[in-house]
Order: C-alpha cells, then structure tokens, then sequence
C-alpha cells in the first residue's frame, strides 16, 4: 500500500477551486514533485497535507489512516518553509531542538540529537549561531534539519530553493538528492521550476489549474507528455495540429500543416481521420546544410528565421518551405566558432520518425 | 486557518476575544446606553435622575430633555462656537503643522526619528501642565501681555487681557493638539516620490506650483487624517476652556461638565453628550469615507 | 537628495524652528519658574528649591502622587493584558465587533467617556474613588495597548506560528514559546504607554473620582484653579522628567512605537 494517499481531495475558496479532486498515490522513499504554474494548487495540496489547511472533499490517508482529524502538530509530517520560517530569538541549536522538545524528549537525548542533525546537514559548528547571522543556504539547511530530527515519515519542501541564485540553487539540488538517499524519507516537493523537478524528482505530478494533467517519471512525462500544457510547460516543445492520413503497421502517416505528410511511430487507439498535436523537443531535431535526406526520417527543407546564441548551444527558428516553424538545436562544438548557419541560409530539418509524440486529446 | 474542528477553533476564538470584549462591553457599551437612556428621563429632586419607575407605575420617560435642547437657543449657540473653536484649531495646526511635517520628511532619515520624537516630546508631558503654561504666558503680569499692552498703549488702544478669552482657549486648542497634525501629515509625505517633484520643475512649474498643484493635493489624505485626530478632540474638549477661558471661552464640554457636576441635571447633560457624540462620529465618518483607499488617478 | 532654491529651504527651516520654539517655550518658563524665588509666575526673582521642598512636605500631593501611581500600575497591567488578547484578536480574526470596540474609545472626546462612567457608577450604587478611576483607567488604556500589539503581529512573519505547530506545538505553545517572546517589545511598549497614559489621564479621572478620592493631575487641577503657586511649576518639572525616561525605555525597547 502506498505510503500517502490522496483521495478524491478538492479545495474551494469562494467561487475559485484550488484543488479539483485530486487523487494521487505518493510510495514510501520516493522524491515526488508537484510541479506547476502559480495558482495550480500545488501549495494549497501541500499545506492540506502537512495539516494547515482542510479538504473541503477527500481523504488524505497516511499509512491508511485519514489524517483530517489530526492537527498539524501531531502529524508525523514536517515542513521546510519557503522563507525557512527560523525562529529568530532561538539559536541554531535551539530551532533544531525545538521539534524534539515538543515531543518531550530527555534533555541529554536532545543535544546529541542536534549536533548528529547539524552533521548531517554539514553545519557542525554553527549550533550557538543565531539566523539572521546565516547565509540564505545555510539557513536552508537548518530548516532542513530542524524538519528532519524527529524523523518523519514525509518531509514537504514548499519551493525551498526559491530564494537562493542559480549556482547555490544547483549545489542544494544535488544536496537535496544525496539527503534523500541517506535518509531514505519520503520528499514531497513543491516548485514551479520544470527543470529542477526533473533533475530532483522520483517521480512528478504536472499540476494546472487544480488538476493533475499527468503524473509520471520524469523522462516520460519529457518524452511522453500527455496533453498541450504538459508538453508546453516542461522544457520547450515543437507542437504541431495534425490529422491522421493512414495506418501502417510499424508507422502512422499524419498530415502536418506547413509540412505535408509526416512520419510518426504507430499509437493505439486512433485511427485514420483522428485529429491531435505531434510534439517535437528541438534536440530532437537535426539542423543541416539543405539537401540530405535519410532513410526512416522526416527531413524538410526550410530557412533559418531566427537564432538565439546561448553559449554552449544555439537555438534556430526554421522556416520551412510549407511556412511552419521549427525550433531546433545545435550544440556549439566547434572550438571558437559562434554560428554554423546564418539567419536566411537554406536548411535542411530532419527527425526520426521515432522522435515525434503525438497526443490525441 | 482551516485546521482544526470546528468547534475548538471557536473556542480558542471565545477565549482569547472574549475578556476584552466582555470589558469594553461592561465598561464602554452599556454605559453608552445608559446615558442615552438617561436622556430621556428627568432630572432627581435633588440632582442626578429621578427614578425610572415613578410613583404611578409608568416609566418615567420623555423628550423633553431633546425639545429643551432645541427650543433654548443658547446651548445651541455654544455648540456652533465650540465647532467654530475646533475648526479655528484645526486650520491653525494645519498651518503650523505643515512646514515642519515637510521638513522632517525631507530631512536625511538618520535625523527623521529625532525631529519627530522632539515633535512628540512636549506631548508625552502632563496635559495640565502644558495648558498651565499658556496661564502663565498670556496672563497679566506677564512679558507676553505687558508688552502687547505697552504697544497698544503707544496707539491709545485700551488695554487687552490675553487670558480668560476666546483667543487663550484657541491658543490652548492648538498648542494640546499640533502633535497630532504633524503625525499624520508627516506619515503621508514621507510617502511622496521625489520624482513627481522633479517632473513637475522639469516641466515648467515653480516653487509654490510644485507645492500647490502636486504636494499639496497628494497630502489630502494625511490633511484629513490630522484633521479628525484635531478637530474631534478639540470639540469635546473641557479643561483647555476651562483654565484659559474664563467666561468669554465657553464650549461645549464646559456645559456638559456644568449639567453633571454642579447644576447635576444629569438626564439634559446627557442630551448634549449624544449631540456631541453624534458630531465627533459624523466628522470621524467622514474622514474615514475621505480617507477611503481608492484608485489613485494621478500618478 | 535632489536640489531645492536655497530660499525655499530657509523658509521651511525658519518656520519650523519657530514652531519648535513654539512648542517647547512654554514648558521651559514652567520649568525655568520652578525655580524662581516669588510666588508670582511673573517676573524671575532669584533661584531656589523651595517650591520643590514644599512639594515633598505637601501631604495632598503626595497622597495623590501615591494614588496615581497604585492606579497606573494596576489599570497598565490588567490593560496590557486585556490589551494584548485584543490585539491579538484583532489581528488574528479580524472580527468587526472588536476592532469597533476597541477603537471607538479612543476616536471620540474623553468627556464622553468619562460622564457615561460616571452614569454607570452611580447606577449601580457604587462608591466612586479609587476603584471607579481604575476600571475607567483600564476602559480607555485598552484600546492603545490593542493597537501597539496588533502592528507588531502585523510585522511578524506568520510563518513563525506554522513552523512551530509543524515542529509539534499545540497552539498555546506555539503561542508561548514563538509568538509571544517576538512581540514582547511591543507588548512592554503598550504597558508603558498604558502607564504614562493614567498618570497623565485628567478627563476621565475628574469625572469617575468622586468627592474623596485624588490623583496627581487632580491635584494640579485644584492647585491652578483655587491658589496658583510655582509648587504647580515643580510637580510639573518632576512629570515631564518621568515620562520623558518612560518614553526613552519605550523607544529603546519597540524603535516603531511612535509610529502606531
């Protein structure tokens, strides 16, 4: 059985619906991710379940007990706050101590117990310090630690690496999984940041509007996402409306505007005159000088419309001859050199027939 | 917070709202009613109030408190001058208010606290004690007062008393409630952007139009904020008059002090504290309507 | 800062120094005729400190400065911690019936308050003096304390009282442990502004003190009014020096107290 089960849970605030009967199932040790745009509902399923919030519908059971009943201070579910919510009047050792506290732990208990938690969140010797004398990470992690020494069954991160820069922000996300193997604790986290929740997560629930639109690994929700917004909201996606022209046995036949016939791996379930979005990653897509062509791939001829230099790789915008347009990568390998192609050169565009997923909706 | 069951949430609400409201319900609310009740009935044979129930039976209750009120013209009289004595102060406050709030909102802001705390200092000292001064200001034998004299005896104009008049309690008016102007005014301007100020010059405009066309309509809200906080006060106000004002400086408070306490024909002194009361909370609606957030439609 | 014509300047600094002087000359003449040898605020004669020894041998006045201060502790301590649920009422459930009674005390005239105390009092037969000035004291100090508490909770990260339910407090813990130790500078704050504000209070204690009972501003009432001598000069100097050192812990303890 599931460690945390969501059943059916929805959330109104007047007329606005937050959460839309949700139901998820959240496995004991993994790293799952609510992911989604502000004002998807991720944060206010987050505080349902750590007890700050009721469900107007729904259950939330822990190891198959409803948690409704409970008050937040006696669930065996603990938070890392976005603003780290450190009390400022207590020191380092006293803000990890204090969960122990509460749970009426002997005093000699309680100071071995937070220099072992300080350790782990490499903070050893910071117990006298007080917050406001901490760096943004350090004080992220004795919020992590504090949330940590009573040893929960769930841990919720509510956008904890909001706050910090880029560089800290990609330390603490590799911290964040080496801890979570460590410990072995169930993370629950909250961003809205796609690429953080497919580098962190076991496994990630797309959220829009109260609504989970898919819930998956994060390679197949990449590779296979399920509808326009996922596609659209995790990494950047080439979408195209289609019609299905014919049926083969290996491969289907669509006919793409701006392209023309387009082939696509065989999907069950349509058949010929179905309607749907083929979704392309430009990475997917190989950019060329015009005029090759190979075997068991779709390959148009078009012209560069725009480019964007990102450093390490660039971005084409590809105008095909049929006036769609494709976004595309290329990998800037060559040592010193800045541009392959030119804005108006002929291209070539090519993929796999393999590379393209199409979603009927 | 949603968090908990119904029912204790409303407790913890019951046990932390309830003493101090049980408090001001006792000690502020029903002794409201009481004076309004009061104000229907009559006055004791030997001040204070008649019974409720008279000899008959029947509950000793009637207008006639209400009609005396507006049939005697007098203590209608005092009512329109002690609202002339309040708006008096206000206006002068404003005036005197102004530049020093706008300085102290100009000022670098290591200096701010200390100009405003030297501006609240004279009012954290004795109420009494800062009207007794003017006493000693205005009074006869003092430098203030034999020197207007000598002027005026220069010219052949007799000779003016300072204290014991209308001017002394307005004096006093000011003096009490100038802190309370420059609060409000000051919390408003600190507010404004320099850069209106900037555009206003860049665009041709001088000093007093800078002032007049942008800073002045800005500050409205902080005007109207001290001005409630002003002129409220100053219209119940009973011991300024009381010390300074002799016979010529009579308000309102002054008569209301004189029903209850000396000619202690409570149930009509009770009429003239609801009129009052019904003025400070008309002026206190209005500033609060005035003062209402609203789109802001300059810039 | 931006540049300013230099006269305009100078009028706005020439017209503040003279509301200054206007503000504080007054109480430098009481101060300064503390001292002055003649019993006439009029003309300064020589300097002593007898009005001030004839304070301290005035039986009246010390009685009446004992009875202010037994009020003021008693009506700022039972105000403080009313005060402090109000506030943390106010701000925690925002209800409209008590910030409505909260606030209206202190919007309307004194007056008011303290003739429908003085009703109240005498209908139900009770003696005025000391008693009567307390609750009254505590009525009107209710309100301020209320506010002062309220901005600080406002100021405060509401995070803090999650974290600490989170962390596995009951409400009263989170409440003791968290909540109160941060506003505890604004809660002292309004205990003292409580306190200077009954030692000051005239209004209100003329009306609910009765025939017997007297408090120090009482007391400088009936000095003005009936025999004006410059001991009135000396009890004043003392006050200002008070609540000027009230006002110093206040400020020192919540920097913001003089905003609310």
């Amino acid at each position: 059985m599931a460690l945390l089960e969501i059943r059916n849970v929805s959330r109104r605030f007047g007329d606005f619906t937050a959460v839309d009967n949700v139901s998820l199932s959240i496995e004991a040790g993994e790293f799952f991710t609510l992911l989604g745009p502000s004002g998807c509902g991720k944060t206010t399923l987050l505080r349902m379940i750590a007890g700050f919030d009721l469900p107007d519908e729904g259950q939330i059971l822990l190891d198959g007990v409803d948690l409704v009943g409970t008050a937040p201070e006696r669930r065996p579910v603990h938070t890392v706050f976005q603003s780290y919510a450190l009390f400022p009047h207590m020191t380092v050792a006293g803000n990890i101590a204090f969960p122990l506290k509460m749970a009426n732990t002997p005093p000699a208990e309680i100071k071995a117990k937070v220099a072992a938690a300080l350790d782990d969140v490499r903070l050893g010797g910071f117990a006298t310090r007080y917050p406001h004398e901490l760096s943004g990470g350090q004080r992220q992690r004795v919020a992590i630690a504090r949330a940590l020494v009573t040893h929960p069954k769930v841990l919720l991160l509510d956008e904890p690496l909001s706050a910090l820069d880029a560089k800290l922000r990609e330390q603490m996300q590799i911290e964040l999984i080496n801890l979570q193997k460590e410990v072995g604790i169930t993370f629950i986290y909250v961003t809205h940041d796609q690429g953080e929740a497919l580098a962190l997560s076991h496994r990630i629930a797309v959220m829009n509007r109260g609504n989970v639109e898919q819930l998956d690994e994060p390679d197949r929700i990449y590779s296979f996402p399920r509808n326009r917004f996922v596609a659209d909201f995790i990494g950047t996606c080439n979408l195209y409306d289609g019609k299905i022209e014919s049926v083969n046995t290996e491969s289907m036949t669509l006919a793409l505007a701006g392209f023309g016939a387009v082939r696509i791996a065989k999907v069950e379930g349509v058949d010929a005159g179905g309607v749907g979005l083929l979704a392309l990653r430009p990475e997917k897509i190989r950019i060329s000088a015009a005029d090759v062509d190979a075997v068991g791939e779709n390959s148009f001829k078009g012209v560069v419309k725009e480019l964007l230099y990102l450093g390490d790789v660039t971005v084409y915008v590809v105008e095909t001859v049929g006036g769609a347009l494709v976004k595309t990568l290329l990998a800037n390998s060559g040592a010193g050199r800045i541009r392959f192609f030119e804005v108006g050169d002929a291209v070539s565009v090519a993929w796999h027939v393999d590379a393209g997923h199409f979603l009927h909706e | 917070m949603n968090s908990l069951p119904k029912r204790s949430r409303s407790l913890g609400r019951w046990l932390i709202s309830g003493p101090p409201l049980l408090y001001l319900l006792l000690f502020f609310v029903l002794p409201c009613l009481i004076m309004v009740l009061a104000s229907f009935r009559s006055p004791g044979d030997y001040g204070g109030l008649a019974p409720l129930i008279d000899e008959t039976g029947k509950p000793d209750l009637s207008l006639d408190n209400y009609t005396r009120f507006a049939t005697d013209f007098i203590y209608t009289k005092v009512f329109l001058k002690s609202l002339g004595y309040a708006l008096t102060t206000t206006v002068s406050c404003l005036v005197m208010a102004y530049p020093l709030a706008m300085l102290i909102a100009h000022s670098p802001k290591k200096y701010r606290d200390l100009l405003l705390l030297l501006v609240i200092l004279p009012f954290w000292s004795n109420f009494l004690i800062r009207v007794y001064a003017w006493m000693i200001i205005l009074g006869p034998q003092s430098a203030l007062s034999r020197g207007l004299n000598f002027l005026l005896g220069l010219f052949g104009i007799e000779p003016v008393t300072l204290l014991f008049s209308g001017f002394a309690v307005i004096v006093g008016l000011v003096y009490v409630h100038l802190p309370f102007m420059v609060l409000p005014l000051y919390a408003n301007l600190e507010k404004h952007d320099p850069a209106l100020l900037d555009a206003a010059q860049d665009l041709g405009a001088n000093a007093w139009q800078r002032f007049w066309r942008v800073t002045f309509p800005l500050s409205l809200p902080g005007v109207f904020a001290g001005a409630a906080l002003v002129f409220i006060p100053a219209l119940g106000i009973f011991a300024v008059s009381d010390i300074l004002g002799g016979t010529g400086g009579i308000m309102i408070g002054n008569v209301i002090k004189q029903q209850f306490l000396e000619t202690r024909d409570w149930p009509f002194g009770s009429v003239l504290s609801i009129v009052l009361t019904a003025a400070a909370l008309l002026v206190a609606g209005l500033a609060a309507w005035v003062a209402r957030p609203r789109r802001e439609s300059h810039a | 800062m931006r540049s300013r014509s230099t006269s305009r300047s100078t009028w706005l600094w020439a017209a503040s120094i003279a509301v200054y002087a206007f503000l504080y000359i007054p109480l430098l003449i009481v101060i300064l005729y503390s001292f002055n040898d003649s019993k006439l605020n009029a003309e300064w004669v020589g300097f002593t400190f007898d009005w001030y020894r004839k304070l301290f041998h005035n039986r009246e006045m010390i009685e009446a400065a004992g009875n202010s201060l037994g009020i003021a502790l008693v009506a700022s301590f039972c105000s403080t911690v009313l005060g402090t649920m109000a506030g943390f009422a106010m701000h925690k459930y925002q209800g409209k019936l008590l910030q409505l009674l909260v606030l209206t005390p202190i919007a309307i005239p004194e007056i008011l308050m303290g003739v429908s105390l003085l009703l109240f009092f005498v209908m139900l037969n009770m003696t005025l003096g000391l008693v009567s000035i307390t609750f009254a004291h505590i009525a009107f100090c209710l309100g301020f304390v209320a506010i002062v508490v309220r901005s600080r909770l406002s100021g405060m990260d509401e995070s803090l009282t999650e974290a600490a339910r989170d962390c596995g407090a009951t409400p009263w813990q989170a409440f003791r442990l968290v909540t109160l130790p941060l506003i505890m500078p604004g809660v002292i704050a309004g205990a003292l502004m409580a306190f200077t504000l009954s030692i000051d209070d005239f209004v209100i204690t003329f009306f609910t003190a009765g025939a017997n009972a007297s408090t120090l501003p009482l007391q400088i009432y009936s000095m003005i009014k009936i025999a004006v001598t410059p001991e009135v000069n000396a009890i004043s100097t003392l006050l200002m020096g008070l609540t000027l050192l009230l006002i110093v812990i206040a400020s020192k303890l919540s920097p913001n107290v003089l905003r609310s």
